[in-house]
């Protein structure tokens, strides 16, 4: 991992093990199943660890604690602060069919999902109501406590800064080099051009392409122009990472090393929503997956299905 | 390599190729409208300022009450009364060099008009600040010495102030036109920058930029290509005023108003690119703004 990802190792330890914690992995602190003997003790110590390094809140009020139903993950409201939190929400294009209804869904900081479906199944849709590229036609959105359909224009941009996309067409923009389309975010956020330009290189070599800062994406492949995308999407360190079939342009071993990149972000408390119709890349991992289906969204792990409730919560 | 604030290829539109001489153009008929209205005030001030304190009088040549009263006579009578009138500071009788001077341009250099019946000039100063009545004057002169007559220039002063005054205000119309044209230039460019890169600004939407941060980059371009097609419009203006003060200078013996601009004058055309600059900036900016606010 490159030094920009990386930090002093002793920082990096922390952050992973809260990372890890709120993410609410199984068999590690903070996750269903582990520390419910010893709350108090374990929680305390998070808290210290988040507070101190100024990770995203961790609300530490009163005795709280996730918990936990059967193998169903549920992350106590009380404890975490929601990221993604979807009440009942439907959309339709135009006056077209609902393409997606009853979703009822919330998302802790730094936890990780798929977004499986088959093409069609409305994966699209839903990720551009998360990146508030589109509306709800009914039901509620919040993203960061934050009811998007109260936000100014200006609040939504500082809620999209907040969130970084990978799009499924890449959207680089072709008159920029790699570096320019990468410092992008880091631009619009008003950060001076000798921090980015340093930031951007590392992060391009920290994805393989320390040696493509000038080229521009007619010059690269489709692989390459992906891990542009992707590092563009995380430069600004996003607090949400949405991610539009990001393999869907590269070899099984490349998916999987982009995977993995996409767990270290996710170590670092980055939210990570990757929505894949890649079955057997979706099994290899065993995050979450969230099913759409007839435009509903049903929770499965490790491909079973875990949670069907009638109105699909995620988390 | 990093290109601080040019996410959007703007340079690239046919706007940055036809922007700039349409600017020029618009900037070169601006200049030269500002010149002729700058000339118009300065040949306006000149003469105001040239009579201002000043009379003339007239006294026939020859009696008109056929009273048998001499030249001579008439003439010091015409000179008592009006040192006598208090507020006047000078009154002096023109030689007839100087009536010829005066009459020059009419009747041409060297023409005997020495049997011409040409009256006797007075010029009359007196003190701006309490000047006298000059109607009850004209009276007074006219009673003592029949046939006198007092030109306070107002009346004739008047009629070509008037005509400057519109030549002045047709100039600055002319360049209110010239701006208002340029700023539906950029109006219109701009919106067609819009249009053309719109995938573009959504992305930079969806990025987290802020419509200020879009509205920069259209100000900016704006202020390149203004400012390039003033500097060449105001540049050629220059050179057209240069060419007609070359030409004025051989008129002095003419009475047309000269054409000579000031320093004051010069540094306002050269500050013309950088005005006209900064209205299509803010025309630029105020038209992003108003499109994308617009957006849901």
């Amino acid at each position: 991992m490159s030094p920009y990802m990386d930090g002093p190792d002793a920082r990096q330890a922390t952050r992973r093990r809260c990372g890890d914690a709120r993410r609410g992995r199984p068999g590690q602190v903070g996750a269903p199943g582990v520390g419910a003997g010893r709350p108090g003790r374990r929680f305390t110590r998070l808290r210290a660890l988040c507070h101190s390094r100024g990770l995203p809140r961790c609300r530490a009020r009163g005795p709280e604690r996730p918990q936990e139903t059967g193998s169903r993950e549920v992350v106590s409201r009380r404890f975490w602060t929601l990221l993604v939190r979807f009440e009942d929400v439907a959309f339709h294009y135009g006056a077209g069919p609902d393409v997606l209804r009853h979703v009822d869904f919330h998302l802790p900081p730094a936890s990780f999902r798929f977004l499986a479906g088959p093409s069609g199944a409305g994966k699209s849709s839903l990720l551009k109501l998360m990146y508030l590229a589109q509306r709800p036609s009914a039901g509620r959105i919040h993203l960061f406590d934050r009811d998007v359909a109260h936000l100014t224009r200006r609040q939504k941009a500082e809620t999209r800064r907040r969130i970084g996309v990978v799009f499924q067409d890449f959207r680089l923009l072709d008159h920029l080099t790699a570096l320019d389309n990468v410092a992008l975010p880091l631009r619009i956020a008003g950060q001076r051009s000798v921090k980015v330009r340093d930031h951007v290189a590392e992060l391009l070599a920290w994805v393989g392409l320390g040696d493509y800062l000038g080229a521009y994406p007619a010059t690269l492949s489709g692989g390459q122009q992906q891990r542009v995308a992707i590092a563009r999407a995380v430069v600004g360190r996003p607090r949400l990472l949405l991610a539009d079939e990001p393999t869907g342009n590269v070899d099984d071993r490349i998916a999987v090393r982009l995977l993995y990149l996409f767990e270290e972000l996710n170590k670092l408390g980055t939210t990570i929503v990757i929505a894949t119709h890649n079955e057997s890349l979706v099994a290899r991992f065993s995050h979450p997956v969230m099913r759409l289906h007839d435009g509903e969204v049903r929770v499965t792990q490790g491909g079973a299905a875990i949670a069907a409730p009638s109105k699909g919560s995620a988390a | 390599m990093l290109r601080a604030n040019r996410d959007l290829p703007l340079e690239r539109d046919a706007s940055a190729r036809y922007l700039p001489w349409l600017i020029a153009v618009m900037v070169y008929l601006a200049a030269l409208g500002l010149v002729g209205a700058l000339v118009m005030n300065k040949v306006v001030a000149r003469w105001s300022a040239g009579l201002q304190g000043t009379a003339t009088v007239q006294v026939p040549p020859e009696d008109p009450a056929g009273g048998g009263v001499g030249r001579a006579a008439r003439l010091d009578r015409t000179i008592e009364i009006l040192l006598a009138t208090d507020g006047v500071t000078d009154a002096r009788v023109l030689e007839p060099d100087e009536i010829a001077a005066l009459i020059e341009p009419w009747l041409g250099a060297g023409a005997d008009y020495g049997d011409l019946p040409l009256p006797d000039l007075i010029a009359v100063t007196f003190d701006p600040a309490r000047a006298p009545d000059l109607a009850r004057l004209a009276a007074d002169l006219a009673a003592a010495v029949p046939g006198t007559l007092l030109d306070d220039h107002q009346r004739w002063l008047a009629r070509l102030t008037n005509l400057a005054r519109s030549i002045e205000l047709v100039a600055g119309f002319v360049v209110a036109l010239i701006g208002f044209a340029a700023v539906a230039t950029v109006v219109f460019a701009t919106r067609m920058g819009l249009s053309l890169h719109a995938p573009i600004i959504h992305l930079l939407h969806l990025i987290g930029a802020q419509d200020a941060y879009v509205a920069q980059q259209f100000q900016a371009h704006a202020l390149r290509l203004t400012l390039r097609g003033g500097v060449l419009g105001v540049a050629l203006a220059a050179v057209t005023v240069l060419l007609l003060q070359r030409i004025a200078a051989g008129l002095d013996d003419l009475p047309v108003p000269s054409f000579q601009l000031g320093p004051y004058d010069w540094i306002l055309l050269i500050v013309l690119p950088a005005i006209v600059a900064g209205i299509a900036m803010a025309t630029a900016r105020f038209t992003v703004l108003r499109t994308l606010g617009r957006l849901p």
